[in-house]
C-alpha cells in the first residue's frame, strides 16, 4: 500500500505556473527596497542628528551664557582692576597737594605702615571683585584699618555712610593721595572707588551700542559697578574682535572646496524592456571655487565627476523572453550568455563588431520554457560617467564655528562614458554602450550641507544633495530617462 | 546539474542576485511543487505553499552549509512551510485519538494499476491531517517521533492517523480498482 503511493508519488515533478515565480520575484524586489527604504531613513537620521547638534552648538554657543562671563571676567578681571587702580591712582595723583601732608607729618610713622596694610587691604578687594563676591567690608581689612592709631584720627572726619558723599568740606586734594588714603576709612575709601567706577561706567555706555548693554537686572541688586564696568569692557572688546573678523571676512570672498561623494542613483521616465533595474551606488568628487557675494550668500561652480545608471541584475528576465541579444561576435556558444537589446535608458548597441539587428523588444512573447544553462549569474551594469560643471547658489543659515547652509542651482553633465558592463564571475567586461545618448545634459540639484571650522582657514563639510536631470538623456522620443541621484558629499573647505 | 555550478548559483544567490534566484527557480521548481502538492489539498495550495517556501529558501539560503544534499535542504523547507500553514488553518486542537492499528497484511497493487493523478488525487482528498501525517511517513520518510514533533501530537496519535489515512486510501484504491474493473467488463 505504501510503495504504491510512494513509487508514485515521490518523485512528482509538475511545473508550476509562471505566475509564481512573478510573485516571489515582486516580493523579493520589495523586500530589496525597503532595504533601501532603510538606508535612507537611516541616512535621513544620521543627518537630522547632526543637524540637531549643529543647532544646539550654535544655540548654546551663541546665547549669552551669564555663567560663562562670569568665568571669563574672574581671568580677566585682575588686570582690568590693575588697570582701573592705576587710573584711579594716576587721576588722584594729578591732584596731589603736598599741603595734607603737612597736615599729617605728625602721623608720618604710622603712615607708612598703614600704607603697606592699605596696599593689602586693596589687593585683596580686588580679588574678592575679581571671585565676584565682592564685600568691602571685609574683616581683614577692617582688621588692618584697626591697626596702629588711626582709629581716634579716624573717628575725626564725618560718617560717609550712604551714597551722599559730604566732601564738601573734605580736601579732594588730601584725598587723593596714597599716604592719606591710609589714614582714611575703609568704607570711604569704597565709596570714592565707586563713585570713580560710576563715572567710568557712564563713560563707557556712552560709547556702547544699545544692543550690548549690560542686563544689569540679573546682577545682584546690590551695585557692583566693578563687575558692570568689566562686562561693558569685555562687551567692547567682543565687539571689536568681532567687527575685526568681519571686516577679515570682506577682504576673503574666495575659498576652495575639494569634495567626494557616495551617491545612489536611478531614473524616472517610462520602463522599457523586460529588465528589473535598480540603482546603483557610486562614488564621485570634484572641486568648486566659492565666490561669497555677502556674509549670506555665495556663488559657487567648479568641475566635478559622477557617475550613474542601473543594476539590470534582474536581466535575468531575459531567460523567460525572447528579447534577448544575440551573442556578441567575441563570445561563444558555449558561454551561454544571453543580453537584454534594451533597458530604460536605450537600446544596447553590442561592441566586439557586432551590429546584427536586435529584437524588437515590443514583440517580445513568453517562451514557456526556461533555459537549461546558467551564467553564473551575468549581472549587468549600465553606467554613464559625466562631468558636471554646477552653478550654485549657497545661502548661509548659520555661520559660526558649526556651519548650515543650503544651495541649489542647475548643472550642465557632459557624459564621458557610456558603457553596459557584464560583471559576471567578478569581471567588468564592458559589452556595449546605449544608443543616442545626448552629449551634454541639464540638471537641477538642492543641497543641505553642514559645515565645521577647524582653524581660520580650514573647513570640513557634509552635504547630502539631491540632483535630478532636468532633460531625457537620450536623445529619441521612444525613450524618457530622467535620472536622479541621492548622495552626501564630504569635503574640505579652504578660505583665502 | 554539476555540483560545482549549482554551488555557484548558491552563492549568487547568497549575494542577492537575482538571475540566480530565477535559476535556482526554474531548476527545482517543479520537483519542489510536487513535494508540495503531498501536503496540499489542491494545486492552487501547492503553489501557494510554493511560494512562500521558496522567498523562505532565498531568504534562508546563507544558512546552508553547503554540506548534504542541497535538494533535500529545499524539501525540508518545502515541507516546513506547509506545516506551518497547516499549523495556521488549524485554529481547533487537535483532539488525539488511539485508535487500534488494523493491519491486513500488503496487498499487491501495481503502479500500473492506477495513474499518479489518481494517487494524487486520493492523497488530496484525505482529511488533512491523514494527508499530512501520510505524507510525512510514507512520502518523505519522516519517523513518527519527528512527525509528533512537527505536528505538536503525540507519537501515538501519528501512528494512529497513518493507520486511519492508510485505511482510506486503500478503501479508495480498492473502489477504485473494483470500478475499473467493472468498466472493463462491462466494455
Amino acid at each position: 500500500m505504501d510503495s504504491l503511493f510512494a513509487d508514485g508519488l515521490k518523485n512528482l515533478s509538475v511545473p508550476p505556473n509562471p505566475k509564481v515565480w512573478e510573485g516571489i520575484n515582486n516580493q523579493l524586489m520589495a523586500a530589496k527596497k525597503k532595504r533601501l527604504f532603510a538606508v535612507y531613513i537611516w541616512t535621513g537620521v544620521a543627518a537630522s542628528i547632526l543637524l540637531l547638534l549643529a543647532i544646539g552648538n550654535h544655540y548654546f554657543s551663541g546665547q549669552p551664557n551669564y555663567n560663562m562671563q562670569l568665568n571669563t571676567l574672574s581671568e580677566n578681571s585682575t588686570s582690568f582692576q590693575n588697570d582701573s587702580e592705576q587710573n584711579f591712582d594716576q587721576q588722584i595723583d594729578s591732584k596731589t597737594n603736598s599741603s595734607p601732608k603737612k597736615e599729617l607729618t605728625n602721623n608720618a610713622n604710622t603712615s607708612d605702615e598703614l600704607y603697606v596694610s592699605k596696599n593689602k587691604q586693596e589687593e585683596i578687594m580686588i580679588t574678592d571683585k575679581a571671585s565676584h563676591k565682592p564685600n568691602l567690608e571685609d574683616a581683614n581689612s577692617q582688621e588692618i584699618f584697626s591697626n596702629g592709631n588711626t582709629s581716634s584720627q579716624l573717628s575725626k572726619f564725618p560718617d560717609f555712610n550712604g551714597t551722599e558723599i559730604k566732601t564738601s568740606n573734605l580736601n579732594t586734594e588730601f584725598l587723593s593721595n596714597e599716604k592719606d588714603l591710609a589714614f582714611l576709612d575703609n568704607e570711604f575709601v569704597n565709596v570714592l572707588q565707586n563713585r570713580k567706577l560710576e563715572e567710568k561706567i557712564s563713560n563707557f555706555k556712552h560709547d556702547l551700542p544699545t544692543q550690548l548693554m549690560p542686563n544689569t537686572s540679573q546682577l545682584n541688586k546690590t551695585p557692583d559697578y566693578a563687575f558692570i564696568a568689566d562686562e561693558i569692557q569685555i562687551q567692547k572688546n567682543i565687539l571689536t574682535i568681532e567687527q575685526l573678523g568681519q571686516d577679515k571676512n570682506k577682504e576673503n570672498r574666495w575659498s576652495i572646496i575639494g569634495q567626494i561623494s557616495s551617491s545612489y542613483s536611478s531614473y524616472s521616465g517610462n520602463s522599457k524592456g523586460n529588465n528589473i533595474e535598480s540603482g546603483i551606488w557610486s562614488v564621485g568628487g570634484g572641486a568648486k571655487v566659492n565666490f561669497a557675494m555677502n556674509d549670506k550668500l555665495a556663488f559657487q561652480t567648479g568641475i566635478v565627476y559622477n557617475r550613474f545608471g542601473q543594476d539590470l541584475t534582474g536581466g535575468g528576465r531575459d531567460l523567460l523572453y525572447a528579447d534577448a541579444n544575440p551573442i556578441p561576435a567575441d563570445k561563444t556558444m558555449s558561454d551561454e550568455v544571453s543580453y537584454p537589446s534594451v533597458t530604460s535608458a536605450g537600446s544596447i548597441r553590442l561592441s566586439g563588431g557586432s551590429n546584427l539587428p536586435m529584437a524588437d523588444p515590443s514583440h517580445v512573447e513568453y517562451t514557456g520554457s526556461y533555459s537549461n544553462s546558467y551564467s553564473s549569474s551575468a549581472d549587468l551594469i549600465q553606467s554613464f560617467k559625466a562631468i558636471e560643471v554646477p552653478f550654485l547658489m549657497r545661502y548661509n543659515l548659520i555661520q559660526k564655528q558649526f556651519g548650515v547652509f543650503v544651495s541649489g542651482g542647475i548643472s550642465a553633465n557632459m557624459i564621458v562614458g557610456n558603457g553596459v558592463y557584464d560583471q559576471s564571475n567578478g569581471g567588468n567586461k564592458k559589452i556595449g554602450e546605449i544608443e543616442g545618448i545626448r552629449a551634454t545634459n541639464f540638471s537641477s540639484q538642492f543641497s543641505f550641507g553642514l559645515e565645521y571650522r577647524l582653524n581660520s582657514k580650514l573647513q570640513i563639510g557634509l552635504e547630502p544633495s539631491f540632483k535630478y536631470y532636468l532633460n531625457s538623456i537620450n536623445t529619441s522620443s521612444q525613450y524618457d530617462y530622467k535620472p536622479y541621484s541621492i548622495g552626501i558629499f564630504t569635503g574640505i573647505r579652504y578660505d583665502f | 546539474m554539476e555540483n560545482h555550478q549549482l554551488d555557484q548559483i548558491i552563492k549568487d544567490c547568497i549575494k542577492g542576485k537575482s538571475k540566480a534566484q530565477e535559476f535556482l527557480y526554474v531548476e527545482f521548481a517543479s520537483k519542489m511543487l510536487g513535494v508540495s502538492l503531498h501536503y496540499s489539498k489542491d494545486l492552487a495550495e501547492a503553489e501557494d505553499t510554493l511560494q512562500d517556501g521558496f522567498i523562505k529558501i532565498f531568504q534562508n539560503i546563507k544558512s546552508y552549509q553547503f554540506k548534504g544534499s542541497f535538494e533535500g535542504w529545499m524539501r525540508r523547507i518545502i515541507v516546513n512551510t506547509a506545516l506551518e500553514k497547516f499549523r495556521k488553518a488549524k485554529k481547533i486542537q487537535i483532539v488525539e485519538e488511539f485508535i487500534e492499528i488494523e493491519d491486513n497484511g500488503d496487498e499487491n497493487y501495481s503502479e500500473s494499476d492506477i495513474s499518479i493523478d489518481v494517487l494524487l488525487k486520493m492523497v488530496h482528498e484525505l482529511p488533512d491531517r491523514y494527508r499530512m501525517v501520510f505524507s510525512l511517513y510514507v512520502l518523505d520518510g519522516y519517523p513518527h517521533n519527528e512527525i509528533a514533533e512537527v505536528m505538536n501530537i503525540s507519537v501515538g496519535t501519528s501512528k494512529s492517523n497513518l493507520a486511519r489515512g492508510r485505511a482510506i486510501l486503500k478503501q479508495k484504491v480498492s473502489d477504485y480498482l473494483r470500478v475499473k474493473e467493472n468498466n472493463l467488463k462491462v466494455c
